[in-house]
């Protein structure tokens, strides 16, 4: 009998989902495909994907620096302004309300003041995903920071830590986990706002991924849109994996069953 | 001498909160505020010499962690000042370090990290070689890059005493130290804690629940009394009941008959203030 180590069978079964969708598509295809316009040839797809791969690789590319550099301007922001707000009574008098009546509008809907203010551009595309990152991250640090035991603040008092060293000691290291958690949340609101971002200032051939995927769905080209969307899935696979590696490292001291189970090697 | 001394005219405490008394409706209706403080503390002074050990036993909910915060420089919301040889103590400082009741490790710090974090900042030269010591002193070398959450109770008292030890307070202050530990830990601490008081200029005022560990430590016990109103009677502040000096020399027993009978006395007014 061939002997399977058990992390092995559990990266084998890993495979055992996405391997069905794509044979349950296929399937589809020889059923329906003769009379069904909407259901294209996954035979095709693939096809079209290695045909056309410098097209896909260029625009995925723009795509990625483009969520990359939001989002990371974004969860930058969002973490110090976050643990200001929630140290700082004035600050929270301030732009709390603000902040709070903002994270409830759908960012889409400010899609067209982000154009009015930073222009047709990169700047501008970048800054949608900014502040979809934002808002999140904003959010989930300063509640972080706001539900910790009051006693370490006590104890750093003692301590006498300058507030250099509280940030560095207590507010970064205790807000981590719930940083990182939005940050790898709002990775999936990202890839949405990076094509409603393409899409607005139209480019071509330097759209990426997101406008691309979007266009193609407009002229009906079903081949071509289903292959990027393999490529955008790939992609945000790859972002949430790293990100989830990220988020089980600066979560190793939580008390939650995921941070038990990252400590005895499970998955 | 007195070195330490609190001396409190007035603490109260407000059962409603602030949003009731004096804002929103009631204020809009121009009705006046609710008051339902309560006094908590009235013309209390405790004194402390310099190099003693003084304990704090009483009921639970009588003030005595309250009483332990106002010492640290936590709580400043009471008429009264706190000295310190002779300088009033307004904020809390590294010359008065308190174990809490829960220990207070930094979740997100290992044990290392933890007792590390009591080294002042910048001081890197003895920072490594000191936290290892301390590490080893606790016995807790094969746990230094352990997170709290998977220590024992024991265990995460040890790094809460091995954080005061390594930078040493003139006034070393502890809220129920012993209570989540079994009886052989408990030795153990207690052995740590009196070689530290052995030293010189170290004062130890401690709030324990078990008056045998009060009277086997302390040179003097203080029996504080105080309860919240009830339908039938009025409230009643903190305040001291008795003060019981324990003249044993060190080093001390643990199975002392002195220690025993003092502890019994204690007990007896404390069980008497009761009824």
């Amino acid at each position: 009998m061939i002997h399977v180590s058990k992390k092995r069978l559990d990266m084998l079964s890993a495979w055992i989902v996405p391997v069905a969708l794509l044979g349950s598509w296929f399937c589809l295809y020889k059923l329906e495909g003769s009379h069904n316009s909407f259901v294209t040839d996954p035979l095709r797809v693939f096809g079209m994907l290695l045909r056309n791969w410098s097209a896909f690789v260029q625009n995925a590319w723009l795509s990625m620096c483009r969520l990359f550099g939001g989002v990371v301007l974004g969860t930058i922001f969002g973490a110090a302004s976050g643990l200001a707000l929630a140290r700082v009574a004035r600050l929270r008098v301030l732009f709390s309300p603000t902040l709070q009546t903002l994270s409830s509008i759908p960012f889409m809907v400010l899609i067209p003041f982000f154009l009015m203010v930073f222009g047709f551009g990169e700047v501008f595309r970048v800054s949608v995903i900014t502040a979809s990152t934002f808002l999140l991250v904003n959010a989930q640090a300063f509640h972080a920071v706001r539900q910790l035991n009051p006693d370490y603040f006590e104890l750093a008092a003692i301590y006498e830590k300058s507030s250099w060293q509280l940030v560095k000691r207590v507010l970064v290291p205790a807000s981590l986990p719930a940083i990182v958690g939005a940050l790898r949340f709002s990775l999936l609101l990202a890839w949405l706002a990076v094509a409603l971002a393409e899409k607005a200032v139209a480019e071509w051939p330097n759209g990426g991924l997101g406008y691309y995927i979007l266009r193609a769905k407009e002229q009906g080209q079903f081949i071509d849109m289903f292959a990027s969307v393999i490529v955008l899935a790939l992609l945000a696979w790859v972002f949430d994996q790293v990100v989830g590696r990220l988020q089980r490292q600066v979560s190793r001291w939580c008390d939650t069953v995921e941070a038990v189970d990252a400590r005895e090697g499970q998955v | 001498m007195t070195y330490l001394e609190v001396k409190i005219d007035k603490m109260q405490y407000s059962d409603t909160p602030h949003f009731v008394q004096n804002r929103g409706l009631r204020k809009f209706l121009g009705l006046a505020p609710i008051k339902k403080n309560r006094v908590l503390i009235e013309d209390l002074a405790i004194h402390v010499e310099k190099e003693e050990v003084i304990s704090f036993v009483g009921p639970s909910g009588v003030g005595k962690s309250t009483l332990l915060r106002i010492l640290a420089g936590l709580e400043t919301r009471f008429d009264g000042n706190v000295n310190l040889g002779g300088k009033s103590i307004k904020s809390p400082s590294r010359r008065i370090q308190v174990v809490f009741q829960d220990n207070c490790l930094l979740p997100w710090l290992d044990v290392e990290g933890n007792i590390a974090f009591a080294i002042r900042d910048g001081d890197h030269t003895t920072r490594e070689q000191k936290t290892r010591e301390w590490v080893e002193n606790v016995r807790l070398s094969d746990k230094a890059k352990a997170f709290p959450k998977t220590l024992s109770g024991g265990e995460a008292s040890r790094v809460a005493f091995a954080r005061v030890f390594i930078a040493p307070p003139e006034v070393l202050l502890l809220d129920e130290p012993f209570r989540a530990v079994d009886t052989i830990t408990k030795e153990g601490l207690q052995d740590l804690l009196i070689q530290f008081a052995d030293k010189p200029n170290t004062t130890i005022v401690l709030v324990s629940h078990s008056i045998d560990d009060a009277v086997f430590l302390s040179d003097r016990v203080i029996a504080l009394a105080g309860s919240p109103p009830t339908p039938t009677t009025p409230a009643c502040p903190l305040h001291i009941l008795e003060e019981f000096p324990v003249t044993l020399t060190r080093p001390r027993e643990r199975k002392n008959k002195e220690i025993f009978e003092l502890a019994e006395r204690v007990k007896e007014k404390l069980r008497a203030a009761a009824h």
